[in-house]
């Protein structure tokens, strides 16, 4: 009786996968922009906009946004044909925040006619490093009298929130063109996980969406066939 | 009159003949159509699957690997109106209308792309 259920159990997905395939097709995506794929881009300047606590932000032995515009740059040379112009000396930006960057129009415009680009992207960044480490309650099963019990371990965990607010502006008029969010979150299972590492895992994470604003790329997607 | 009837009967053989034999050239298609899909060789797939239905006729399950075939090549249009004609003969099949619901939502947003948003996309 149990071999038949078992049979059974086993005849039932391969009957539901008979006379099917599953394969996978690429679909264009469109990027964010509508660009010819030749522009010239500004990149920067990028502020740190640190979201709710700053205490994450002393603590970094590194300048995240000049790692994210390094990373940036290599992003789009790598994955584009868009023409980056040098950064210039001295390019403050004008404000703490995000909208205050997206209201300096004149800014932007003078910026343009400065460096001859077509695009600016700017925008704001934010990387937090939190300590995830506390105890948590697990269920043992002791090997003397076979009962289970609950126990509280401790569990050693590190965060990466990475969060940037990517703006692009009209190098001619200085006007906001696109504003994107992107926002990701890794673990690490362990305490102390290097912050740099944690940092190129968000960056990485973030890439496909990243590049997806300026390039087209394709995603995959699967589909049912069937073969009689 | 006898041999009307015969006549008659021989003809009715043939046709059936024949039509066995183009389901049987058809089902081959089919099934090379499916091979080389899952290759990815889609342009081939998409004239086998054709072929098929040169052969035989429409079937729901030919439309939606033909229209899945359309699709990977990005024969968008008549990728849609394939689904559609697949959904229309058979309305209760899971397994095409999975296909054209996920094929729908990426051809709302591809066609979106394509059209000129009125001025949406400026800073305001």
């Amino acid at each position: 009786m149990k071999a038949a259920r078992w049979a059974l159990a086993l005849l039932v997905p391969a009957a539901a996968w008979a006379g099917i395939r599953e394969v996978e097709i690429s679909l264009p995506v469109r990027p964010k922009l509508l660009l010819s794929g030749h522009e010239k881009i500004y990149l920067g300047p990028f502020i740190r906009e640190a979201k709710g606590r700053d205490e994450g932000q002393t603590k970094l032995g590194f300048d995240v946004t000049q790692e994210f515009e390094r990373y940036l740059r290599r992003l789009l040379r790598r994955e584009s044909k868009l023409q980056l112009l040098p950064p210039q000396e001295g390019v403050r930006p004008p404000g703490g925040d995000a909208l205050a960057l997206a209201r300096a129009r004149e800014f932007w415009r003078e910026l343009g006619s400065q460096t001859g680009a077509d695009l600016i992207v700017a925008g704001t960044v934010d990387f937090q490093v939190q300590d995830r480490s506390g105890y948590k309650t697990e269920e043992y099963v002791s090997p003397i009298d076979g009962r289970t019990y609950y126990r509280q371990v401790l569990v050693e965990q590190t965060g990466f929130l990475y969060d940037i607010l990517l703006q692009v502006y009209d190098g001619r008029t200085g006007a906001l063109l696109l504003e994107q969010p992107l926002k990701d979150f890794q673990e690490r299972q362990e305490r102390n996980f290097d912050e740099f590492a944690g940092m190129f895992a968000n960056l990485y994470a973030l890439e496909n969406q990243l590049i997806g604003i300026f390039v087209p790329r394709t995603v995959k997607s699967k589909r049912i066939l069937f073969t009689d | 009159m006898r041999r009307v009837a015969l006549c008659g009967v021989a003809f009715l053989f043939l046709v059936s003949c024949a039509s066995q034999k183009a389901g049987v050239a058809a089902k081959e298609q089919m099934r090379q159509g499916v091979e080389a899909a899952v290759a990815a060789l889609w342009q081939e797939a998409a004239f086998r699957f054709e072929r098929a239905r040169a052969l035989a006729g429409e079937t729901p399950e030919l439309l939606n690997n033909l229209a899945v075939a359309y699709e990977a090549l990005g024969r968008y249009e008549e990728a849609l109106a394939t689904y559609k004609r697949a959904l229309e003969l058979a309305p209760t099949n899971n397994r095409i209308r999975r296909n054209y619901a996920r094929f729908a939502e990426f051809y709302a947003s591809y066609i979106r792309g394509i059209r000129p948003k009125g001025g949406g996309d400026e800073g305001s």
